[in-house]
């Protein structure tokens, strides 16, 4: 049976390497996943996960359990990414392919998806990203957090520390601004049932 | 809309009391700009779930490396380009092979290139061509002393030879009738005197040969010598270019953190 963060973490801070690896894989994806949709670098965001873990690996022993695992880790992975943001002075970028693939999308599709449909669904991704990278980062930040990474509310308001309607406010704003932006950039509503 | 965005947004999300969710389906019911909101924010994120991140490889784990906790992440596998790698291995031989002392010696044996830390000291005090210069004229201060011994020598021979002619010349002119054992004897005596000057002339040229043989030698080793020198400098010249590129980076990358 795995065991829970809070297990492997307390193995960890009595100096078990190994628990602390099994959290590295356990989180490595969502935290590269979080970090890339943050700036829209990829090396940069594996940079930025790997500088997660290192972060935490060296203030573990600092780390009291009042928060998640996650949450801790989100909250140093943002701060990296605002970190980067800060040196590079610029907005996130939105990495489009510049080219599709068939023989890797033909891959992915499932069985019951042509590839039309399917490098439709990758166009359609590449308007989302660049939608939201045109965001205020408190907007895609709110937004990333809650739709890709399932937190609460409550666990986001702690995490960016603003209050709760603040954190109401963003995610409405954002989703009107990056409906908008789908709109003007030819993404109808029924684009997904075509 | 007439419903507050926090509302909306809670029930979007669902994440209303049982009560707020109530009260909202209730003016949902009644309000059709509400229900065209809710449907557009609905729309919107089933769009947003069509932005998925790349899936590299990571594989990120942590090793303990010495008597701290290393941070040992491994770095991202970058795609370097071979030609700067084969670069840097060149210049990395071609440092190597200054540092290990590459000497070139060219005597009887022939050409011997040699590599080597052992070096004579006074060796590496010196520059090769300083080193070249200073082994010529060490060996070129015995050849003049033989010079100037042999010059003596023949002149001892022909200084003897004068006063032995001029000894014979008067002797046959005071006394014309000198025995043939002393004729013959005399004449021997100047047979051997001739072939000692001999002698020594064929020596001086002898050494005349082999020291311009030796010089030849001195001048071959200094001219390869300096070649080295030159393909030396050139690799020191590559190695500092690049040091310079390195800090370069160094204070740009410094520079972009202090910003």
């Amino acid at each position: 049976m795995a065991s829970s963060d809070e297990e492997l973490v307390t193995l960890s801070q009595g100096g078990d390497l190994d628990s602390f690896n099994q959290l590295v894989l356990r989180w490595e994806r969502p935290i590269y996943a979080l970090a890339y949709r943050v700036i829209g670098r990829e090396e940069d965001a594996r940079d930025v996960a790997q500088e997660t873990f290192l972060r935490a690996f060296r203030a573990l022993k600092g780390f009291k359990g009042q928060a998640k695992f996650s949450s801790w880790l989100y909250r140093i992975t943002l701060n990296l990414c605002r970190d980067w943001i800060r040196r590079e002075k610029r907005a996130p970028v939105s990495q489009a392919p510049e080219g599709i693939d068939i023989i890797e999308l033909a891959g992915e599709a499932t069985p019951s998806e042509s590839i039309e449909e399917l490098v439709g669904r990758r166009q359609l991704g590449v308007a989302v990203s660049k939608a939201m990278a045109l965001l205020p980062e408190e907007q895609r930040t709110a937004i990333i957090l809650k739709e890709y990474h399932g937190l609460t509310f409550q666990e986001i308001a702690e995490l960016l520390d603003c209050p709760l309607s603040t954190v109401k406010t963003r995610l409405y704003q954002g989703l009107s601004v990056v409906r908008k932006q789908l709109h003007q950039a030819g993404v109808s509503g029924d684009a997904l049932k075509r | 809309m007439c419903e507050s965005k926090e509302l909306i947004v809670g029930y979007v999300y669902d994440e209303l009391s049982s009560d707020e969710r109530a009260g909202f389906e209730a003016h949902l019911a009644r309000c059709t700009d509400c229900r065209v909101e809710l449907e557009e924010l609905r729309s919107t994120r089933t769009y947003l779930r069509l932005w998925a991140p790349p899936e590299p490889d990571l594989g990120f784990r942590v090793i303990r490396g010495g008597s701290a906790p290393a941070a040992a992440l491994p770095r991202r596998s970058r795609l370097v380009p071979a030609f700067p790698l084969a670069a840097a291995a060149v210049i990395v031989l071609a440092a190597a092979a200054a540092i290990a002392n590459v000497e070139i010696r060219y005597d009887s044996d022939g050409v011997v290139v040699r590599t080597g830390w052992a070096r004579q000291v006074l060796g590496d005090a010196q520059p090769d061509s300083q080193r070249a210069t200073a082994d010529t004229a060490t060996q070129a201060r015995p050849a003049a002393a033989d010079f100037a011994a042999l010059d003596r020598r023949l002149s001892e021979i022909e200084s003897s030879l004068n006063r032995t002619s001029s000894a014979a010349g008067t002797e046959v002119a005071s006394d014309s009738r000198m025995s043939d054992a002393e004729i013959l004897r005399r004449v021997r005596q100047i047979v051997r005197e001739a072939e000692a000057r001999q002698e020594t002339a064929v020596a001086r040229r002898l050494l005349e040969v082999v020291t311009d043989l030796d010089r030849r030698r001195r001048t071959d080793l200094a001219l390869i010598q300096q070649g080295l020198g030159q393909y030396q400098g050139l690799t020191n010249a590559e190695i500092a270019q690049n040091r310079d590129m390195l800090n370069q980076l160094v204070r740009a990358a410094t520079t972009r953190q202090e910003k």
